[in-house]
């Protein structure tokens, strides 16, 4: 490939993010809590999903569902809902990622789930547990995420924490700045890799999750470790 | 509002000025390539979220039978689609495109720039309404039917307003190359590289500017409005249940209106730096013969990026 395709090419790498679907439609405000079990043992993880007021309402209407303005959900409306935002699907990893030493952290299929209507805002829950308990002196990162941006999810507040009361959450909130700042960084090393002679097509293509960069997360450890 | 009539052979003030746009449109390229642009993007979603739970008050307001939420829903889907248009997308891709790279005129792009926005929002109506109506499809399959296959066939629309322009830049350039028929009399004189001798040999720019086609404009139109926005999908699925149809219809033209606030930016911004570009090659001298090749070299290079772009986002 000559030098011109190549920055061609590059250039053209550098648009693909405006075709595919850059746009957030949903927007989810996102709580957690963390469940330490026996031995001190990071074992389930409780999340809260509140969605925006018109995709709530979308929702609602989808599902025939009229509360009084500002009135909560009958238990059998409630009954309905639940679950409705979750795919069973494997492949779909529910906006949760958590990693140890750089390494993923499984995670079991959500369950115990439940929706109520708060201020004409639909917020869901259910729990995750982990497949593997990892220890809480652990270093254990958390992101919260759609790999699709579909839905922008937020994280306002500090996780909480039951079973240990000796532990230090740093949250940094998303940071919407930083998905674009990540591209044109990769970008720039992909064009520099380049003019070292070092040919686009036959090393691994500019690739960023869009939706990982800049999105809320969560570093948790406990104990002395701290 | 419409930029300054600038054409590259009027006199200095207005090459300088051509020039500028040039610069302008350079500088935010550079701005966005660098990350610079992503405040924009992320005060474009913040004012999307807002827009969006605004917009939940007033159809509530709407139903609890308030007339005058009519207007306020109106009014902020209008802000919707500018927000959602203040961020990246496909329409500002192509518009962008086909008015540096061909000859169109800023009035004709400013006007298919609407055309699209419209025609996007007609999309969204006519799908929402045939597939509740006639269809009765679930939410998530008609959101399923737009974002996948709907989208998979803008991108091909617009992958093939990329290759049209890389084509007639191609024929451009070779009518350029090989002197035509209209031209005959001047083939006994040899062109040297430098030739400077001052008279027109190929199409001159004013006639290329002649060459415009509804084909053109209906392949930018379609490669735009195939893809309707899921905010109008949703306020339209939204009102379909409330039983006030009309006004999401109401709404969804005024998102697109929105949207064509930013895409007539556009427009007018990729006209002032074609107009840039061509000033950039002098009128006299030895680079003056450059002014021959450059609008063919410009429709071919923007075309080859709205192509690439296309190809890529599919693979």
């Amino acid at each position: 490939m000559n030098r011109f395709a190549r920055y061609l090419l590059a250039f053209g790498l550098s648009l693909a993010p405006l075709g595919a679907a850059a746009h957030p439609h949903v927007f989810i405000d996102a709580g957690l809590r963390l469940i330490y079990g026996e031995g001190g043992k990071l074992t389930e993880v409780e999340v809260e999903w509140r969605y925006d007021a018109f995709y709530s309402l979308l929702i609602l209407e989808d599902y025939g569902i009229r509360p009084a303005a500002g009135g909560g959900l009958s238990a059998s409306d409630a009954a309905r809902l639940a679950g409705f935002d979750w795919d069973p699907d494997p492949a779909f990893e529910g906006a949760l990622y958590l990693t140890v030493e750089g390494r993923r952290v499984g995670l079991q299929q959500a369950r115990d789930f439940g929706v109520s209507l708060e201020g004409g805002q639909i917020v869901s829950r259910h729990r995750r547990a982990l497949s593997t308990p990892i220890p809480g002196e652990a270093q254990t990162i958390i992101q919260v995420y759609d790999p699709e941006f579909y839905v922008d999810f937020s994280v306002p507040q500090s996780p909480a924490l039951r079973g240990r009361d000796d532990c230090h959450v740093d949250l940094r909130p998303g940071d919407s700045y930083a998905a674009a700042d990540a591209y044109a960084a990769a970008l720039r090393e992909a064009l520099a890799r380049e003019l070292a002679s070092a040919s686009l097509l036959d090393e691994e293509m500019i690739s960023v999750n869009i939706g990982s960069v800049g999105a809320p997360e969560m570093r948790v450890v406990c104990g002395a470790a701290r | 509002m419409s930029p300054p009539d600038l054409r590259p052979g009027q006199g200095h003030p207005g090459r300088v000025l051509a020039l500028t746009g040039l610069v302008v449109a350079l500088a935010l390229i550079a701005l966005w390539l660098s990350g610079g642009l992503s405040g924009i993007a992320a005060w474009a979603a913040a004012g999307q979220r807002q827009a969006q739970n605004l917009m939940a008050g007033a159809l509530q307001s709407l139903r609890a039978g308030d007339p005058g939420a009519a207007a306020t829903l109106i009014a902020l889907c209008f802000g919707y689609g500018f927000f959602h248009a203040a961020g990246p997308g496909h329409g500002k891709l192509v518009i962008g495109s086909y008015g540096y790279g061909s000859q169109v005129p800023f009035g004709r792009l400013a006007v298919l720039s609407v055309s699209s926005s419209l025609a996007q929002a007609g999309t969204a109506i006519l799908l929402v309404w045939i597939g509740l109506a006639a269809l009765d499809l679930g939410r998530e399959e008609l959101t399923r039917l737009s974002e996948r296959h709907m989208a998979d066939l803008a991108t091909v629309l617009i992958g093939l307003v990329g290759l049209w322009l890389v084509l007639r830049g191609a024929r451009m350039l070779r009518d350029v190359a090989r002197p035509g028929p209209e031209h005959d009399h001047h083939r006994h004189h040899h062109h040297g590289k430098a030739c400077g001798c001052g008279h027109a040999h190929g199409p001159s720019p004013a006639q290329i500017a002649q060459t415009r086609s509804f084909r053109d404009g209906l392949l930018v139109v379609m490669a735009i409005a195939a893809r309707p926005c899921t905010g109008a999908l949703f306020l339209l699925l939204l009102t379909w249940r409330m039983e006030i149809f009309a006004m999401g219809v109401a709404g969804t033209v005024a998102m697109g209106l929105g949207t064509a606030s930013v895409t007539v930016a556009v427009a007018g911004l990729s006209v002032w730096a074609r107009r840039g570009s061509l000033a950039l090659v002098p009128r006299t001298g030895p680079l003056a013969a450059a002014a021959r090749w450059m609008p063919g070299a410009m429709q071919l290079g923007a075309g080859a990026l709205i192509a690439l772009a296309a190809a890529l986002t599919l693979a």
